[in-house]
Protein backbone atom coordinates (compact mmCIF):
# COMPACT_ATOMS: atom_id res chain seq x y z
CA UNK A 1 0.00 0.00 0.00
CA UNK A 2 1.59 3.23 -1.10
CA UNK A 3 -1.06 5.77 -0.18
CA UNK A 4 -0.51 8.88 1.86
CA UNK A 5 -0.05 8.65 5.60
CA UNK A 6 -3.41 9.95 6.70
CA UNK A 7 -5.32 7.46 4.64
CA UNK A 8 -3.13 4.56 5.78
CA UNK A 9 -3.56 5.62 9.36
CA UNK A 10 -7.30 5.72 8.97
CA UNK A 11 -7.37 2.37 7.28
CA UNK A 12 -5.20 0.79 9.96
CA UNK A 13 -7.45 2.22 12.61
CA UNK A 14 -10.52 0.73 11.03
CA UNK A 15 -8.79 -2.61 10.54
CA UNK A 16 -7.92 -2.62 14.20
CA UNK A 17 -11.55 -2.28 15.17
CA UNK A 18 -12.76 -4.56 12.47
CA UNK A 19 -14.27 -7.08 14.82
CA UNK A 20 -16.28 -4.51 16.70
CA UNK A 21 -18.90 -2.17 15.31
CA UNK A 22 -17.12 1.03 14.30
CA UNK A 23 -19.80 3.18 15.90
CA UNK A 24 -21.60 6.25 14.70
CA UNK A 25 -19.85 8.93 16.72
CA UNK A 26 -16.26 7.63 16.83
CA UNK A 27 -14.10 9.55 14.43
CA UNK A 28 -13.43 7.19 11.59
CA UNK A 29 -11.24 8.35 8.72
CA UNK A 30 -12.33 5.50 6.46
CA UNK A 31 -15.93 6.57 6.65
CA UNK A 32 -14.92 10.17 6.05
CA UNK A 33 -12.95 9.27 2.93
CA UNK A 34 -15.68 6.94 1.79
CA UNK A 35 -18.14 9.83 2.07
CA UNK A 36 -15.87 12.09 0.04
CA UNK A 37 -15.18 9.49 -2.61
CA UNK A 38 -18.84 8.64 -2.98
CA UNK A 39 -19.95 12.24 -2.95
CA UNK A 40 -17.45 13.45 -5.52
CA UNK A 41 -17.98 10.44 -7.76
CA UNK A 42 -21.72 11.05 -7.55
CA UNK A 43 -21.23 14.74 -8.19
CA UNK A 44 -19.07 14.02 -11.24
CA UNK A 45 -21.44 11.46 -12.73
CA UNK A 46 -24.56 13.52 -12.06
CA UNK A 47 -22.89 16.69 -13.29
CA UNK A 48 -22.04 15.13 -16.61
CA UNK A 49 -25.14 13.03 -17.19
CA UNK A 50 -27.84 14.76 -15.18
CA UNK A 51 -27.39 18.30 -13.91
CA UNK A 52 -25.87 19.74 -17.05
CA UNK A 53 -28.52 18.46 -19.46
CA UNK A 54 -31.31 19.01 -16.93
CA UNK A 55 -30.38 22.62 -16.22
CA UNK A 56 -29.82 23.27 -19.92
CA UNK A 57 -33.23 21.79 -20.69
CA UNK A 58 -34.82 23.91 -17.96
CA UNK A 59 -33.21 27.06 -19.32
CA UNK A 60 -34.26 26.10 -22.80
CA UNK A 61 -37.83 25.54 -21.73
CA UNK A 62 -37.95 28.76 -19.73
CA UNK A 63 -36.72 30.64 -22.77
CA UNK A 64 -39.22 28.83 -24.92
CA UNK A 65 -42.07 29.78 -22.59
CA UNK A 66 -40.88 33.37 -22.45
CA UNK A 67 -40.75 33.51 -26.24
CA UNK A 68 -44.15 31.90 -26.48
CA UNK A 69 -45.64 34.46 -24.12
CA UNK A 70 -44.03 37.28 -26.05
CA UNK A 71 -45.27 35.76 -29.29
CA UNK A 72 -48.74 35.43 -27.87
CA UNK A 73 -48.72 39.11 -26.93
CA UNK A 74 -47.66 40.06 -30.42
CA UNK A 75 -50.30 37.85 -31.96
CA UNK A 76 -52.88 39.38 -29.67
CA UNK A 77 -51.86 42.85 -30.78
CA UNK A 78 -52.00 41.85 -34.42
CA UNK A 79 -55.36 40.23 -33.89
CA UNK A 80 -56.66 43.42 -32.36
CA UNK A 81 -55.44 45.39 -35.36
CA UNK A 82 -57.08 42.96 -37.72
CA UNK A 83 -60.25 43.15 -35.69
CA UNK A 84 -60.27 46.93 -35.88
CA UNK A 85 -59.66 46.75 -39.61
CA UNK A 86 -62.46 44.24 -39.95
CA UNK A 87 -64.83 46.44 -38.02
CA UNK A 88 -63.88 49.42 -40.20
CA UNK A 89 -64.49 47.39 -43.32
CA UNK A 90 -67.86 46.23 -42.07
CA UNK A 91 -68.86 49.79 -41.17
CA UNK A 92 -67.77 50.99 -44.59
CA UNK A 93 -69.66 48.21 -46.30
CA UNK A 94 -72.71 49.00 -44.24
CA UNK A 95 -72.53 52.63 -45.20
CA UNK A 96 -72.10 51.73 -48.83
CA UNK A 97 -74.98 49.34 -48.78
CA UNK A 98 -77.13 51.92 -47.03
CA UNK A 99 -76.32 54.47 -49.70
CA UNK A 100 -77.04 51.90 -52.37
CA UNK A 101 -80.39 51.04 -50.84
CA UNK A 102 -81.20 54.72 -50.50
CA UNK A 103 -80.32 55.30 -54.10
CA UNK A 104 -82.29 52.33 -55.33
CA UNK A 105 -85.23 53.40 -53.21
CA UNK A 106 -85.11 56.82 -54.78
CA UNK A 107 -84.88 55.32 -58.24
CA UNK A 108 -87.78 53.05 -57.53
CA UNK A 109 -89.74 55.96 -56.19
CA UNK A 110 -89.03 57.95 -59.28
CA UNK A 111 -89.91 55.04 -61.52
CA UNK A 112 -93.14 54.60 -59.67
CA UNK A 113 -93.93 58.27 -59.99
CA UNK A 114 -93.11 58.09 -63.65
CA UNK A 115 -95.34 55.11 -64.15
CA UNK A 116 -98.12 56.78 -62.23
CA UNK A 117 -97.79 59.90 -64.29
CA UNK A 118 -97.92 57.92 -67.46
CA UNK A 119 -100.91 55.99 -66.25
CA UNK A 120 -102.62 59.19 -65.33
CA UNK A 121 -101.85 60.67 -68.71
CA UNK A 122 -103.07 57.60 -70.46
CA UNK A 123 -106.21 57.49 -68.46
CA UNK A 124 -106.68 61.21 -69.21
CA UNK A 125 -106.36 60.43 -72.87
CA UNK A 126 -108.79 57.56 -72.53
CA UNK A 127 -111.24 59.77 -70.70
CA UNK A 128 -110.86 62.46 -73.28
CA UNK A 129 -111.41 59.98 -76.03
CA UNK A 130 -114.46 58.64 -74.29
CA UNK A 131 -115.77 62.13 -73.74
CA UNK A 132 -115.14 62.97 -77.33
CA UNK A 133 -116.92 59.86 -78.42
CA UNK A 134 -119.80 60.61 -76.11
CA UNK A 135 -119.95 64.09 -77.50
CA UNK A 136 -119.90 62.73 -81.03
CA UNK A 137 -122.62 60.28 -80.15
CA UNK A 138 -124.65 63.02 -78.55
CA UNK A 139 -124.12 65.14 -81.60
CA UNK A 140 -125.08 62.27 -83.82
CA UNK A 141 -128.09 61.55 -81.67
CA UNK A 142 -128.99 65.19 -81.73
CA UNK A 143 -128.69 65.27 -85.49
CA UNK A 144 -130.76 62.17 -85.79
CA UNK A 145 -133.27 63.62 -83.40
CA UNK A 146 -133.34 66.78 -85.37
CA UNK A 147 -133.93 64.93 -88.58
CA UNK A 148 -136.52 62.75 -87.05
CA UNK A 149 -138.28 65.62 -85.34
CA UNK A 150 -138.36 67.43 -88.67
CA UNK A 151 -139.96 64.40 -90.14
CA UNK A 152 -142.43 64.24 -87.31
CA UNK A 153 -143.18 67.87 -87.58
CA UNK A 154 -143.77 67.46 -91.28
CA UNK A 155 -145.99 64.51 -90.52
CA UNK A 156 -147.77 66.44 -87.84
CA UNK A 157 -148.14 69.39 -90.02
CA UNK A 158 -149.61 67.28 -92.73
CA UNK A 159 -151.91 65.69 -90.20
CA UNK A 160 -152.96 69.07 -88.91
CA UNK A 161 -153.59 70.21 -92.35
CA UNK A 162 -155.56 67.09 -92.99
CA UNK A 163 -157.71 67.63 -90.02
CA UNK A 164 -158.17 71.33 -90.66
CA UNK A 165 -159.66 72.22 -87.39
CA UNK A 166 -160.07 75.40 -85.41
CA UNK A 167 -157.20 77.01 -83.71
CA UNK A 168 -158.02 75.69 -80.32
CA UNK A 169 -158.39 72.20 -81.58
CA UNK A 170 -155.12 72.61 -83.42
CA UNK A 171 -153.37 73.60 -80.30
CA UNK A 172 -154.85 70.67 -78.48
CA UNK A 173 -153.91 68.35 -81.21
CA UNK A 174 -150.38 69.65 -81.40
CA UNK A 175 -149.98 69.19 -77.65
CA UNK A 176 -151.45 65.74 -77.93
CA UNK A 177 -149.05 64.74 -80.68
CA UNK A 178 -146.15 66.19 -78.90
CA UNK A 179 -146.99 64.12 -75.82
CA UNK A 180 -147.38 61.12 -78.03
CA UNK A 181 -143.96 61.43 -79.46
CA UNK B 1 -28.22 -11.04 21.39
CA UNK B 2 -27.88 -13.20 24.41
CA UNK B 3 -28.70 -12.52 28.00
CA UNK B 4 -31.43 -10.23 29.36
CA UNK B 5 -32.74 -7.53 27.04
CA UNK B 6 -30.79 -4.33 27.36
CA UNK B 7 -32.41 -1.23 25.84
CA UNK B 8 -29.08 0.61 25.62
CA UNK B 9 -27.48 -2.18 23.64
CA UNK B 10 -30.61 -2.59 21.55
CA UNK B 11 -30.56 1.07 20.48
CA UNK B 12 -26.80 1.18 19.95
CA UNK B 13 -26.92 -2.04 17.97
CA UNK B 14 -29.29 -0.43 15.48
CA UNK B 15 -27.44 2.85 15.23
CA UNK B 16 -23.91 1.52 15.04
CA UNK B 17 -22.10 1.14 11.81
CA UNK B 18 -21.24 -2.54 11.32
CA UNK B 19 -19.47 -4.82 8.92
CA UNK B 20 -22.53 -6.95 8.38
CA UNK B 21 -25.78 -6.40 6.65
CA UNK B 22 -28.69 -8.33 8.11
CA UNK B 23 -31.42 -9.06 5.61
CA UNK B 24 -34.48 -11.17 6.43
CA UNK B 25 -34.51 -14.77 5.10
CA UNK B 26 -31.00 -14.31 3.74
CA UNK B 27 -27.68 -15.23 5.26
CA UNK B 28 -25.85 -12.33 6.89
CA UNK B 29 -23.87 -10.44 4.30
CA UNK B 30 -20.31 -9.86 5.46
CA UNK B 31 -19.19 -6.61 3.95
CA UNK B 32 -15.67 -6.24 2.56
CA UNK B 33 -13.01 -4.51 4.67
CA UNK B 34 -13.12 -0.72 4.91
CA UNK B 35 -16.63 -0.64 3.55
CA UNK B 36 -19.06 -0.68 6.43
CA UNK B 37 -22.83 -0.75 6.35
CA UNK B 38 -23.07 3.03 6.17
CA UNK B 39 -20.62 3.00 3.28
CA UNK B 40 -22.89 0.57 1.47
CA UNK B 41 -25.77 2.95 2.15
CA UNK B 42 -23.78 5.73 0.50
CA UNK B 43 -23.23 3.56 -2.59
CA UNK B 44 -26.87 2.53 -2.74
CA UNK B 45 -28.00 6.14 -2.41
CA UNK B 46 -25.63 7.12 -5.22
CA UNK B 47 -26.91 4.34 -7.44
CA UNK B 48 -30.52 5.34 -6.73
CA UNK B 49 -29.73 8.94 -7.65
CA UNK B 50 -27.85 7.97 -10.79
CA UNK B 51 -30.74 5.70 -11.79
CA UNK B 52 -33.30 8.42 -11.14
CA UNK B 53 -31.52 11.33 -12.74
CA UNK B 54 -29.64 9.64 -15.55
CA UNK B 55 -32.24 7.10 -16.64
CA UNK B 56 -35.66 8.08 -15.30
CA UNK B 57 -35.46 11.83 -15.76
CA UNK B 58 -36.61 12.66 -19.29
CA UNK B 59 -34.54 15.72 -20.07
CA UNK B 60 -36.07 16.65 -23.37
CA UNK B 61 -39.72 16.40 -22.54
CA UNK B 62 -41.45 19.65 -23.30
CA UNK B 63 -44.17 18.94 -20.76
CA UNK B 64 -42.65 16.91 -17.90
CA UNK B 65 -44.79 14.13 -16.50
CA UNK B 66 -44.63 11.73 -13.57
CA UNK B 67 -41.26 11.22 -11.91
CA UNK B 68 -39.60 13.87 -14.10
CA UNK B 69 -42.11 16.45 -12.95
CA UNK B 70 -41.59 15.49 -9.30
CA UNK B 71 -37.80 15.68 -9.50
CA UNK B 72 -37.93 18.86 -11.52
CA UNK B 73 -39.85 20.63 -8.76
CA UNK B 74 -36.96 19.93 -6.39
CA UNK B 75 -34.27 20.83 -8.92
CA UNK B 76 -36.02 24.10 -9.70
CA UNK B 77 -36.48 24.79 -6.00
CA UNK B 78 -32.78 24.21 -5.26
CA UNK B 79 -31.79 26.34 -8.25
CA UNK B 80 -34.12 29.29 -7.67
CA UNK B 81 -34.79 29.33 -3.93
CA UNK B 82 -31.42 28.18 -2.66
CA UNK B 83 -28.55 28.63 -5.14
CA UNK B 84 -29.65 31.77 -6.98
CA UNK B 85 -31.27 33.28 -3.89
CA UNK B 86 -28.07 33.19 -1.83
CA UNK B 87 -25.29 33.24 -4.42
CA UNK B 88 -26.65 35.59 -7.02
CA UNK B 89 -27.66 34.76 -10.55
CA UNK B 90 -24.26 33.94 -12.00
CA UNK B 91 -22.66 32.01 -9.13
CA UNK B 92 -25.97 30.47 -8.23
CA UNK B 93 -26.38 28.94 -11.66
CA UNK B 94 -22.81 27.64 -11.63
CA UNK B 95 -23.15 26.15 -8.15
CA UNK B 96 -26.57 24.59 -8.67
CA UNK B 97 -25.14 21.13 -9.49
CA UNK B 98 -23.28 21.07 -6.17
CA UNK B 99 -26.34 22.05 -4.15
CA UNK B 100 -28.58 19.70 -6.09
CA UNK B 101 -26.16 16.87 -5.32
CA UNK B 102 -26.04 17.91 -1.65
CA UNK B 103 -29.79 18.07 -1.41
CA UNK B 104 -30.63 14.82 -3.17
CA UNK B 105 -27.75 12.88 -1.65
CA UNK B 106 -28.67 13.87 1.91
CA UNK B 107 -32.38 13.47 1.22
CA UNK B 108 -31.88 9.96 -0.17
CA UNK B 109 -29.68 8.95 2.77
CA UNK B 110 -32.20 10.37 5.26
CA UNK B 111 -35.16 8.64 3.62
CA UNK B 112 -33.24 5.37 3.29
CA UNK B 113 -32.70 5.52 7.03
CA UNK B 114 -36.46 5.37 7.47
CA UNK B 115 -36.80 2.26 5.33
CA UNK B 116 -36.33 -1.02 7.18
CA UNK B 117 -33.29 -3.08 6.09
CA UNK B 118 -31.35 0.06 5.33
CA UNK B 119 -29.50 2.07 7.94
CA UNK B 120 -29.03 5.78 8.32
CA UNK B 121 -25.69 6.93 7.00
CA UNK B 122 -26.45 10.57 7.89
CA UNK B 123 -26.73 9.53 11.54
CA UNK B 124 -23.03 8.73 11.36
CA UNK B 125 -20.95 11.74 12.30
CA UNK B 126 -18.17 10.79 9.89
CA UNK B 127 -20.53 11.08 6.95
CA UNK B 128 -21.88 14.47 8.02
CA UNK B 129 -18.34 15.59 8.78
CA UNK B 130 -17.33 14.65 5.26
CA UNK B 131 -20.21 16.67 3.84
CA UNK B 132 -19.54 19.65 6.14
CA UNK B 133 -15.87 19.64 5.16
CA UNK B 134 -16.89 19.90 1.53
CA UNK B 135 -18.95 22.98 2.39
CA UNK B 136 -16.04 24.37 4.43
CA UNK B 137 -13.59 23.84 1.59
CA UNK B 138 -15.92 25.72 -0.75
CA UNK B 139 -16.21 28.49 1.85
CA UNK B 140 -12.43 28.76 2.00
CA UNK B 141 -11.01 27.70 -1.38
CA UNK B 142 -14.02 28.74 -3.43
CA UNK B 143 -13.86 32.20 -1.90
CA UNK B 144 -10.08 32.41 -2.45
CA UNK B 145 -10.55 31.32 -6.05
CA UNK B 146 -13.29 33.89 -6.56
CA UNK B 147 -12.08 36.90 -4.58
CA UNK B 148 -8.35 36.25 -4.38
CA UNK B 149 -6.43 35.76 -1.12
CA UNK B 150 -6.85 39.43 -0.15
CA UNK B 151 -10.52 39.38 -0.89
CA UNK B 152 -10.90 36.22 1.15
CA UNK B 153 -9.36 37.83 4.24
CA UNK B 154 -11.26 41.04 3.69
CA UNK B 155 -14.43 39.04 4.25
CA UNK B 156 -13.48 38.79 7.92
CA UNK B 157 -13.33 42.56 8.36
CA UNK B 158 -16.82 43.96 8.80
CA UNK B 159 -17.14 47.42 7.27
CA UNK B 160 -17.86 50.45 9.44
CA UNK B 161 -16.40 49.02 12.64
CA UNK B 162 -13.80 51.02 14.60
CA UNK B 163 -10.23 49.63 14.89
CA UNK B 164 -10.10 48.33 18.46
CA UNK B 165 -13.33 46.37 18.00
CA UNK B 166 -11.83 44.73 14.94
CA UNK B 167 -9.17 43.16 17.17
CA UNK B 168 -11.96 41.24 18.80
CA UNK B 169 -14.17 40.76 15.77
CA UNK B 170 -11.70 39.34 13.29
CA UNK B 171 -10.79 36.27 15.40
CA UNK B 172 -14.49 35.71 16.08
CA UNK B 173 -15.25 35.86 12.37
CA UNK B 174 -12.46 33.40 11.57
CA UNK B 175 -13.57 31.01 14.29
CA UNK B 176 -17.13 31.53 13.06
CA UNK B 177 -16.16 30.11 9.70
CA UNK B 178 -15.29 26.79 11.32
CA UNK B 179 -18.13 26.89 13.81
CA UNK B 180 -20.62 27.27 10.95
CA UNK B 181 -19.30 24.13 9.28
CA UNK B 182 -19.16 22.34 12.60
CA UNK B 183 -22.77 23.29 13.26
CA UNK B 184 -23.72 21.96 9.85
CA UNK B 185 -22.14 18.63 10.72
CA UNK B 186 -23.73 18.38 14.17
CA UNK B 187 -27.16 19.59 13.03
CA UNK B 188 -27.65 16.93 10.39
CA UNK B 189 -26.06 14.19 12.49
CA UNK B 190 -27.99 14.99 15.67
CA UNK B 191 -31.32 15.40 13.94
CA UNK B 192 -31.12 12.09 12.16
CA UNK B 193 -29.74 10.32 15.23
CA UNK B 194 -32.30 11.75 17.64
CA UNK B 195 -35.31 10.64 15.62
CA UNK B 196 -34.00 7.13 15.38
CA UNK B 197 -33.19 6.96 19.05
CA UNK B 198 -36.74 8.03 19.89
CA UNK B 199 -38.27 5.44 17.55
CA UNK B 200 -35.96 2.69 18.79
CA UNK B 201 -36.63 3.59 22.43
CA UNK B 202 -40.39 3.40 21.88
CA UNK B 203 -40.12 0.09 20.07
CA UNK B 204 -37.66 -1.19 22.64
CA UNK B 205 -40.26 -0.56 25.32
CA UNK B 206 -42.47 -3.15 23.66
CA UNK B 207 -39.71 -5.72 23.96
CA UNK B 208 -39.05 -4.63 27.52
CA UNK B 209 -42.59 -4.34 28.88
CA UNK B 210 -44.60 -6.61 26.60
CA UNK B 211 -48.19 -5.84 25.60
CA UNK B 212 -48.51 -3.06 28.17
CA UNK B 213 -46.32 -0.92 25.95
CA UNK B 214 -48.35 -1.43 22.74
CA UNK B 215 -49.51 2.24 22.63
CA UNK B 216 -45.83 3.07 22.22
CA UNK B 217 -46.02 1.52 18.75
CA UNK B 218 -48.61 4.12 17.76
CA UNK B 219 -46.37 6.79 19.19
CA UNK B 220 -43.44 5.36 17.25
CA UNK B 221 -45.55 5.55 14.10
CA UNK B 222 -46.27 9.23 14.74
CA UNK B 223 -42.57 9.90 15.33
CA UNK B 224 -41.85 7.99 12.15
CA UNK B 225 -44.18 10.30 10.21
CA UNK B 226 -42.46 13.26 11.84
CA UNK B 227 -39.14 11.74 10.78
CA UNK B 228 -40.25 11.81 7.13
CA UNK B 229 -40.75 15.54 7.51
CA UNK B 230 -37.39 15.86 9.27
CA UNK B 231 -35.66 13.90 6.48
CA UNK B 232 -36.82 16.47 3.92
CA UNK B 233 -36.35 19.39 6.26
CA UNK B 234 -32.76 18.53 7.19
CA UNK B 235 -31.77 17.96 3.56
CA UNK B 236 -33.27 21.37 2.80
CA UNK B 237 -31.69 23.08 5.78
CA UNK B 238 -28.26 21.63 5.08
CA UNK B 239 -28.40 22.76 1.46
CA UNK B 240 -29.82 26.16 2.36
CA UNK B 241 -27.25 26.88 5.05
CA UNK B 242 -24.40 25.67 2.83
CA UNK B 243 -25.57 28.05 0.13
CA UNK B 244 -25.93 30.85 2.66
CA UNK B 245 -22.46 30.34 4.16
CA UNK B 246 -20.77 29.96 0.77
CA UNK B 247 -22.72 33.01 -0.44
CA UNK B 248 -21.48 35.01 2.56
CA UNK B 249 -17.91 34.15 1.71
CA UNK B 250 -18.41 34.83 -2.01
CA UNK B 251 -20.14 38.17 -1.50
CA UNK B 252 -18.78 39.43 1.83
CA UNK B 253 -20.43 42.85 1.62
CA UNK B 254 -23.89 41.49 2.22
Amino acid sequence: MSKDNLLVEGLEESIEHHDQPSGFINPDATMLFLTWITFFLLLAVLYKYAWKPILAALDHREKHIEDAVKNADQIKKELEEIDAKCRNLIAEAEEKSKALIERSKKAAHEAAKHIEQKAREESQILIENAQREIKNEVEKARANLRAESADIIVKLASKIIEENLDEEKNKKLINQYIREI
Amino acid sequence: MTGPFNLDNYILHHLNDTDQWHLPFLPVINLPQHISLHGVMLFIASLILIYLFCFQYKKNERVPKGITNLLEIFVLFVRDQIAIAYLGKEDGRRMTPLFCTFFFFILTLNVMGLIPLFSTATANINVTAGLALITLSFMIFGAIYKNGLGGFFKAFIPSGVPGPVLLLLIPIEIVGLFIKSFALMIRLFANMLAGHIVILSLLGMVVLLGYAALPAVLLALLIYILEILVAFLQAYIYTLLSAMFIGQMYHPEH
